[in-house]
Order: C-alpha cells, then sequence, then structure tokens
C-alpha cells in the first residue's frame, strides 16, 4: 500500500508534468521505475570510473633520463628498482580497483626514467594514501613515499592541480587547510563553544608564525608558480 | 586516575564538525582523560595535500605544532586520523633523524621555537584502548546503544604499521571493535570494512568523482551487512561518509542511504547519557531518525 501523502504529491507531478490525460499515469510510472533501476545499477558501482586526463597530453614523448630513478631514489631512500612488478600492490588498490590507476606501471616507469609522463599524469594524484600496498609489497617499498616524492617534484615543476592550490591558499591565508566558515560559527556558539577555536584562528601572533614557516620553507613560491592545471570529473 | 594531554584540533574538528569537539570535551574528561587547549596550533598539517606538494613546508609546520606541545610539557591527544598520520610520523621523523632536526630548528629558530622530541603524540583510540581499556568503558556507559555499528578505521590510524606497534594488526585490527561493542553496540562483519573511504591524499578534494566512487562502495557494503550507522574516528572520514552520501545522491541520482555517521566520541556520550544536541549529533548532513528513535 501506497503512503497517501506520497500518493497525492505524485499525481500532482504527473498532472503538471504528462497533463491530465489517460495513459499520463502509467507513462509517470514507468519513467520513475527506469529512474529507481538506473540509480540502482549506478549503486552498485559496477561502472569503471572514467578520469578524463586533465593535464596535457605529453604529444611526443621526450626521451627517458635515466636520472630520474636516482633522483626519485635519493629523495626518498625508497629503491624503486627493487620493484618485481608483482602487481600485490594493484591488487590491493582502492583506487585501483575504480579506476585505471595502477602503482606497479608508475613505479616502472618511473625507474625506466619517463620523467615528464610520471610526473604530468593525473594518475599521480589517484592515490589516497591509504598505505594498504606498503603494507602487502614483498619487497618493502614504500610506495607512498615513493609517490608523495614524485609528487613533490611535480609541483617543484609547476604542475599542481587547480584544487590543490585553492587548498594550499587557504593554509597560507589562514593557517587552516580548511578555515572556519559562517554556519560553523553559529553551531559552534550553539554548542557552548568559543566562537573561534583556540588555533591560529583566535591568534594572530601564532598566525604570522605559521606564515613566517611557510615563506623559508619556500611553500608561498611554490604556490604561486603552479601553473593553471584542471582537475578530472568523469 | 586521569592523565592529561594537550588537545590537538586540526580543522575539520573546530571548523567543520563542532559537534565532534563539544563531545570530546564533555565525554572525556568524565573517563578521566584531562584536555588542555594548544593554543594558537594550526593545520596540521594535513599529508595527503601539504606533504604531497612539500615535504620541507609539511615538516616545519608539523613541528611547530609539536613544539607548542612540548612547551606544555604533555603529550599531544588527537582524534583525526589525519592529524595523527601527520603529528606521529614528523615527531618519529625528526626524533630519528638529527640533520633533519637540526634543519627544522634553524627554520623554527625564527619564530623562537624549537623542536626537542620531549612529547609523544597519541590518537584517541589508543588511549581508550590502553589507558582507559573497554572495561573502563563499560563502566562509565549508562545507556548501551544497542545498535548494529559498521566499524571503520580509516588508514592513518593503524598505517604504515612500521611506526604503530599498538595497532597489533594493519590488516585484521579488533581494538576500535572492542571500544564500540564495550558502548554496548554490536560491530557488524562487513566486506569492505577495511577499504579507503576514499577521501585521503588529495583525492576528495581534486578527483571527487573517483574519491565518491571508492566511499560507494563502502557504503554499500555497510547497508548489505545491515548496518544502523557507521562509527568512525577521524573527521575526514566523517564528512566523507556524511556529505559524501549527499553528494552521491546530488549528482548521481542515487537513492538516498541514509546512513548516520557518529564518530566514536559523539557514540560514547550518546551510550553515557549526553542528548544528541549537545553532541552535536544533529549537525551531520545526514539525518539521525534511523537510530535516534531506536536508542533506549
Ligand atoms: S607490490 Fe612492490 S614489488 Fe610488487 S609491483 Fe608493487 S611496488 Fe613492485
Ligand atoms: S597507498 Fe595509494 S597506491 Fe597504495 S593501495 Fe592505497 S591508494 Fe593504492
Amino acid at each position: 500500500m501506497m503512503d497517501d501523502a506520497l500518493e497525492r504529491a505524485f499525481r500532482e507531478r504527473v498532472a503538471k508534468r504528462f497533463g491530465m490525460k489517460k495513459g499520463s499515469m502509467s507513462l509517470a510510472i514507468e519513467e520513475a521505475i527506469r529512474e529507481w533501476m538506473r540509480s540502482e545499477e549506478e549503486a552498485k558501482g559496477v561502472k569503471e570510473a572514467k578520469v578524463e586526463i586533465p593535464l596535457e597530453h605529453v604529444e611526443e614523448a621526450p626521451p627517458p633520463s635515466p636520472e630520474f630513478a636516482e633522483e626519485i631514489i635519493r629523495a626518498s631512500g625508497e629503491n624503486i628498482n627493487k620493484c618485481i612488478q608483482c602487481g600485490n600492490c594493484v591488487a590491493s588498490c582502492p583506487s585501483g580497483r575504480i579506476t585505471a590507476y595502477n602503482s606497479r606501471r608508475i613505479i616502472r616507469k618511473a625507474s625506466m626514467g619517463y620523467k615528464e609522463e610520471v610526473l604530468r599524469s593525473i594518475e599521480l594524484w589517484l592515490c589516497t594514501t591509504c598505505y594498504t600496498c606498503v603494507e602487502r609489497c614483498p619487497r618493502k617499498i614504500d610506495v607512498v613515499n615513493a609517490i608523495l616524492t614524485m609528487r613533490n617534484m611535480a609541483v617543484e615543476n609547476g604542475w599542481m592541480l587547480d584544487p590543490h592550490k585553492v587548498v594550499s591558499m587557504n593554509l597560507m591565508k589562514t593557517g587552516h587547510a580548511v578555515p572556519i566558515d559562517q554556519a560553523t560559527r553559529e553551531r559552534r556558539k550553539e554548542l557552548g563553544l568559543s566562537e573561534l577555536p583556540p588555533t591560529v584562528h583566535q591568534y594572530e601572533r601564532a598566525l604570522l608564525d605559521v606564515q613566517h614557516i611557510l615563506k623559508e620553507t619556500g611553500f608561498f613560491e611554490l604556490v604561486e608558480k603552479a601553473q593553471p592545471q584542471k582537475a578530472g570529473s568523469a | 586516575m586521569g592523565r592529561k594531554y594537550a588537545l590537538f584540533l586540526g580543522c575539520l574538528i573546530p571548523n567543520r564538525y563542532p559537534g565532534i569537539e563539544a563531545a570530546a570535551r564533555k565525554v572525556l574528561p568524565r573517563i578521566g582523560i584531562e584536555l588542555a587547549d594548544m593554543n594558537g596550533a594550526s593545520c596540521c598539517p594535513a599529508p595527503g595535500v601539504v606533504k604531497s606538494f612539500s615535504r620541507p613546508a609539511w615538516l616545519a609546520v608539523a613541528a611547530r605544532n609539536l613544539c607548542i606541545a612540548e612547551d606544555m610539557a604533555l603529550d599531544v591527544l588527537t582524534f583525526c586520523n589525519g592529524c595523527y598520520g601527520t603529528l606521529a610520523d614528523a615527531n618519529h621523523s625528526l626524533k630519528a633523524d638529527r640533520a633533519l632536526r637540526d634543519s627544522v630548528n634553524s627554520k623554527l629558530k625564527e619564530v623562537g621555537m624549537v623542536f626537542k622530541g620531549s612529547v609523544g603524540v597519541r590518537h584517541l583510540a589508543e588511549v581508550l584502548m590502553k589507558e582507559v581499556t573497554p572495561e573502563g568503558i563499560r563502566r562509565a556507559v549508562t545507556k548501551p546503544l544497542g545498535l548494529r555499528a559498521a566499524v571503520h578505521y580509516g588508514c592513518h590510524l593503524i598505517k604504515p604499521k612500521v611506526l604503530r606497534e599498538w595497532v597489533g594488526s594493519a590488516e585484521r585490527p579488533t581494538f576500535l571493535d572492542e571500544l564500540t561493542e564495550a558502548l554496548g553496540a554490536e560491530s557488524v562483519e562487513w566486506e569492505d570494512k577495511m577499504a579507503c573511504c576514499g577521501a585521503g591524499g588529495g583525492v576528495r578534494s581534486a578527483v571527487l568523482d573517483v574519491s565518491l566512487r571508492m566511499l560507494n562502495r563502502k557504503l554499500l557494503s555497510a547497508k548489505e551487512a545491515g548496518a544502523d550507522f557507521i562509527l568512525n574516528v577521524c573527521p575526514f572520514c566523517h564528512l566523507q561518509f556524511d556529505r559524501g552520501q549527499i553528494e552521491l545522491q546530488r549528482l548521481y541520482g542515487l537513492q538516498p542511504y541514509d546512513m548516520p555517521v557518529l564518530h566514536y566520541v559523539q557514540a560514547l556520550g550518546l551510550a553515557m547519557g549526553y542528548g544528541p544536541h549537545e553532541l552535536g549529533v544533529d549537525m551531520n548532513f545526514v539525518g539521525m531518525d534511523r537510530i535516534l528513535s531506536k536508542l533506549p
């Protein structure tokens, strides 16, 4: 049995959309069923997420630079050349499960010296740093450490995704990657908390110190030189 | 009994889910955990984003936060997995590597600070397990929840395991299940229990679509297991589960899951007899009706 109010609301919508004529009801019901089935299908998450390649394609791949692997090993302390391409990392990867993201391939390409291809690909940014692969790699390679090192190199080259630039600017401006907003100020008061938390939000001097440290470590410069790069949707 | 900690708030707890902060300030002192504010602390900074962009900046800002606790001569307490990841790992590196420490200290000197390596960093779950113990929690509970919980550990709480010996097993940990059962709730088995929620590593902010698809698998799995709510110990996982449900609805037209989401301190508060409003559980995007009607 259908809930009365729901039925009434549904009939009103049907009249608005299909008119009061005969057959409107069955048309509407068919559409509703179709919608429901579509969303059930979606909910199964069976479809692969399609990620557009948002960074510019590298039209003609530049020749590999053998020093790239050395650079990564030096900066991260991870010997990526130890990788035996077993794919354990990929089998464990929550991101690889739904996208074409493949950590094994990134490690291999890096080891072969395809610097630009690796550093400019969106794949580098699809790792959630969940560390599952790190726990399971038979060669004890800290894949996250290697990936973070390559991300640092990408940003060093000015390749940073736009939304990441926004988060960074928040940090530079307020000392919080996620600063307070108006709605939360109100909620804090309702909960009997101070309107602003006792963080850099309350202590201006402390904010200046954080900004000083960010400048001294080159963070401001890094973010400012980042070129616009769109992030992917699907 | 009772131990005092330097409370590290981070960003998401005070600035997005203040209910978690309010719950902690009310509930924790009553089970022997005293909290002292770390005045002037900043973003930890977030491991997925800031550490991805510049390790030196990440480490120096983290060190500054640790210095605040050192000045208070108290161990840091956090109930965010991201803050825990950053502060525990940075603390470890700075203590272990003299050259690194010296280089960070040369920056900190300019703001009148120095990292000494004199305090530890603890996640609330660790303190509850080791110091309060599930038995201690059970004693504090006056209104056993009687709900089915889908327990979500999150990643940085338990991994990388080398720096978190207290965790036991990173593949099949049990401590959070024990702490949850101490609330009079049942911790259900669910297929995707140990999977990442999809928020971390800067994925949520830059590639929302991929992030939400990871989340959807988890939600489906929790629903299939017949869970009444998702229990977490991290405001970023909390945000992903809570706001993410609305985004799945809005962006993909999915049927609402209506799956309530509680941080452990909020669930603890409910079990200790606090009202939902005092704990800010009604400030989530997803409504709580499903569990509030079932509570004793
Ligand atoms: S699990 Fe380790 S050895 Fe195997 S492919 Fe991945 S990185 Fe290479
Ligand atoms: S840490 Fe990154 S690469 Fe490794 S399993 Fe998790 S998402 Fe995949």
